[in-house]
């Protein structure tokens, strides 16, 4: 189920937030209302496809087990260590199968020059979010941070419908208390008009701002699978694509903190402003904010960090970049997508290590000037990686850069753009509200909707906007919701999330 | 003196909650009103009513066609019945006189989805007669792969083409304000919008958006724009690119074949395979381009002596008519393979020299056919030939 479905916005989310609160009026026990929206959680999933269903269980059940044995207090390390190995085996073996066979059987086909047919897999939605969430969750029961033994609250835990297809990543210190608090019995007026509110901006952002960006990018790609395209146009499918990743992934974690609060339970924030980000490290720290706390406490830490050399800290980034690429799909651009990022990352930390030696490029970095020339520099670097994630194979990727550097010889006269001088203004307004409007996080600050998992500095917002249930956002928000109830209606199940496909 | 209270911040959000309810449920009503006047949330049962009862009602609503169609089959009960693809939809009732028949063409895309329609209509009436659309692309596993989204096909689809009928309606809103500007005074007036275009009438929001919609026949009216650029998709790839290829025919797909070829003869109806003509450009490249060659094996293998003895043996009579004579006339065409209506004229005229066809179809008027189609070819009439005659 899509949260921009009609399924969802009309029969399953009201009944399901009815029957979550008149439980919780009549039953003080937390144990029903926990299992109602677990199970709910597996309505919402299963509701998709089945057969999924099927596999979601067997991982919970197999990793909940798993977390018994490992956590058991007179285990013998060397046990617990055996069954943490295990678990890390099934889970990543499960998502090498239904992620990566067909890749891999594709790459050696190449390589011994005999194609392979493919394998019938369908790969279930969200797995890497809920394989990750339970990886996760072994490491710490086996560091001993964690041992949960309610079996209802672990398969919230994993399910929890608004995280579970694209995130965030949880982490059970986080969410195990909020499951079943008394803070989570009853539905205030002042939750539902702030949960409301912001799942109305984010059902706007997602209908009304990410398709129409889509709109305008996926023709352009989809020409440049077989040739290369006006200059003018593949500046605006990559822009525009950029825009739409951008709005979708911030709508769909709008969304999802927006339902949760409902529910009285807050999830991290998983998404602040990564386009006013002035390098990439910081873009990092920005973009699927749970997806990089997992790289980097789980991987990159793991293989050493930057405990090792400098030599050896820039082979860990490659290596959990890289990973991360591939974490997002099987296929040779997403490894080119975490490659390319993990040298951007590279450059990132010399440049870093440069400036503290040489005081005057210290110094030049705190001009305005400049900080203007690093948010265009970052965002340029930025929009090339993307080309790489929304390009079908690596010739259409080629073909879209080509046409954006005017690289080669090839005359392309046939545009794809109507009117380029509106498209750029409508490209422009995209970045304006990236760049110049604030984001959820600081819109209700003093509401304190989500987790903050990571402590950023605040971005720089030229407008400042701060939400308050007053009669004018109480228009606005109806304006929001109409227009996205009305594209959702229009638009049926034709407009999943993006990062619903990883 | 009582001062005045400082509201809590549980009335302001009470407020922004009211506030925020009013502009909603205000227009979705309005919504509501227009979808129920304009015919978009009629149940397909009304619908058909009301085209029994005005044949010259041209219907489209966003609801899915099939609906529609198994209704005006349960009204017709007709002796003899087309189901399948688009590829068909231009076939019209007068082409089968004296026959009563009707086209419920686009109700059925593979043959897990032939078999449940059959099933839905064995419920209402047994025909005599079944033609469906039979093609070598329905044994390609991707072509069934990519129309399985059909397989939970729900004959009876309840509130949620309800929603699909409001979304229809505000579709309208957002693409084409200016029809509904004019459809305002009718629709303020309490009055049902309906087009008159032609000498037909247009009903349904979708169908007066685009100017289109089923005709009383079953057949498919197309807009006057969707026609005059019909030639220009008569190009050969448009065939490769909407109708993937195998390497071979399916064995399961084979298989779903067989069972609803069996299910039509235990029921005692004749079953007819048509495989309606495709544009000869597509059908060379299948046959010579050395890149596709492979995936052209399910066209090869449907074509062969083996898969004609097959169907023969299910008790299908097939008449593969993809080779027609005048197939490289892109004029009896809409695009790479959907004839146009004279296209399906011309291969009604061609299928009259088959014996077998004959015999199976033995009251088929087909001087008249032959008359029509001389007729057609005098005039250049390539669509709307028999126009409002049913």
């Amino acid at each position: 189920m899509l949260f921009t479905q009609i399924e969802f916005l009309f029969f399953f989310f009201p009944l399901c937030l009815l029957g979550y609160f008149v439980l919780a009026r009549f039953f003080q026990n937390p144990l029903i209302r926990i299992t109602w929206l677990a199970v709910a959680s597996l309505v919402f999933y299963g509701y998709w496809d089945k057969h999924f269903l099927k596999i979601i269980l067997v991982s919970i059940v197999i990793n909940y087990a798993f977390s018994c044995f490992i956590g058991k207090r007179d285990q013998s390390l060397k046990v617990k260590r055996s069954f943490l190995t295990a678990a890390l085996l099934v889970n990543l073996g499960g998502l090498v199968y239904y992620k990566y066979a067909n890749f891999g059987l594709h790459v050696i086909g190449k390589i011994a020059g005999h194609a392979f047919d493919p394998l019938s897999i369908v790969l279930p939605l969200g797995i890497s979010f809920f394989t990750f969430t339970q990886i996760t969750y072994l490491v710490d029961v086996y560091r001993g941070q964690s041992a949960e033994k309610n079996f209802p609250k672990y398969v919230l835990f994993v399910t929890f419908f608004p995280h579970l297809i694209a995130g965030p990543i949880l982490h059970h210190s986080e969410m195990m208390p909020q499951f079943g608090a008394e803070t989570s019995r009853k539905l205030s007026y002042d939750k539902l008009a702030m949960g409301l509110t912001i799942f109305a901006i984010g059902l706007f952002k997602k209908l009304l701002i990410a398709d129409s960006f889509a709109l305008l990018a996926n023709p352009i790609f989809n020409q440049a699978i077989v040739a290369q395209v006006p200059i003018f146009d593949a500046w605006i499918a990559a822009l525009s694509y950029s825009l739409q990743i951008y709005f979708d992934f911030s709508a769909y974690s709008d969304m999802a903190i927006g339902i949760s609060i409902l529910f009285g339970i807050r999830l991290p924030f998983n998404f602040d402003s990564p386009y006013k980000s002035r390098s990439i490290i910081e873009f990092w720290r920005r973009w699927h904010i749970s997806l990089s706390r997992f790289l980097r406490d789980y991987l990159y830490f793991e293989l050493g960090g930057n405990r090792k050399g400098t030599l050896a800290r820039y082979g860990n980034l490659m290596i959990t970049m890289v990973l991360g690429g591939l974490w997002h799909g099987a296929g040779i651009t997403y490894l080119l997508w975490g490659t390319l990022h993990g040298l951007y990352l590279m450059v990132n930390h010399g440049w870093r290590n440069l400036c503290k030696k040489v005081p005057a490029l210290l110094h030049m970095s705190d001009k305005a000037f400049w900080k203007v020339g690093m948010l265009l520099f970052t965002q340029l670097m930025v929009v090339i990686a993307w080309v790489f994630f929304k390009a079908e194979h690596f010739r259409n990727a080629r073909n879209m850069l080509y046409s954006m550097f005017h690289i080669g010889s090839k005359k392309v006269e046939q545009t794809f753009t109507n009117d380029i001088g509106l498209t750029f203004l409508f490209i422009f307004a995209g970045y304006f509200i990236c760049m110049a409007l604030p984001n959820i996080k600081d819109m209700f600050k003093e509401h304190n909707p989500g987790l903050e998992i990571y402590k950023n500095d605040q971005a720089s917002t030229l407008v400042q906007l701060r939400w308050t249930p007053t009669v004018t956002w109480a228009v606005i928000t109806a304006v929001f919701l109409l227009l996205g109830i009305s594209m959702s209606l229009i638009m049926g199940d034709r407009s999943p999330f993006l990062y619903f496909q990883f | 003196m009582k001062g005045r209270t400082e509201p809590t911040v549980a009335s302001q959000s009470k407020r922004y909650l009211i506030i925020l309810a009013i502009p909603i449920v205000f227009i979705i009503g309005c919504v509501e009103y227009i979808a129920a006047l304009s015919g978009e949330s009629y149940s397909p049962q009304a619908l058909s009513e009301m085209q029994k009862a005005d044949p010259r009602l041209v219907i489209l609503t966003k609801q899915p066609y099939y609906t529609f169609k198994l209704a005006r089959y349960a009204q017709e009960k007709p002796e003899v019945v087309y189901i399948g693809t688009s590829r068909s939809v231009h076939v019209r009732s007068e082409m089968f006189k004296p026959y009563n028949f009707y086209n419920a063409s686009l109700s059925a895309w593979n043959f897990t989805q032939l078999t449940q329609f059959l099933k839905l209509m064995l419920e209402v009436h047994h025909p005599q007669m079944i033609v469906f659309s039979l093609d070598y692309f329905m044994f390609s596993h991707d072509w069934v792969r990519g129309n399985r989204k059909y397989d939970d096909f729900t004959y009876h689809p309840g509130i949620k083409s309800h929603f699909q009928a409001i979304g229809s309606v505000l579709d309208l809103c957002k693409t084409s304000p200016k029809k509904i500007r004019a459809l305002l005074p009718t629709l303020i007036a309490g009055e049902k919008p309906i087009e008159e275009t032609d000498h037909m009438r247009l009903f349904g929001m979708h169908g007066i958006h685009n100017e289109a919609g089923m005709r009383y026949d079953g057949s498919f009216l197309f807009s006057k724009g969707q026609l005059q650029s019909a030639p220009k998709l008569t190009v050969t790839e448009t065939l490769i690119q909407a109708m993937p290829g195998a390497a071979q025919m399916d064995p399961k797909e084979i298989e779903a074949m067989k069972e609803f070829a069996k299910l039509a003869r235990d029921n005692g109806i004749t079953l007819v395979g048509i495989a309606m003509p495709l544009f000869k450009g597509s059908i060379d490249y299948m046959d010579t381009n050395k890149d596709y060659w492979k995936q052209a094996g399910v066209w090869r293998e449907f074509n062969s002596p083996e898969s004609q003895q097959l169907f023969a043996e299910n008790g299908i009579h097939f008449f593969n008519m993809a080779r027609l004579k005048g197939n490289d006339d892109i004029r009896n065409f809409m695009d790479g393979y959907h004839p146009n209506e004279r296209g399906v004229l011309a291969t009604f005229v061609e299928l009259s020299a088959n014996p077998e066809f004959r015999s199976l179809f033995s009251k088929l008027e087909f001087d008249r056919i032959k008359k029509d189609y001389a007729n057609a070819l005098e005039n250049d009439q390539l669509f709307e030939i028999y126009h409002d005659k049913f």
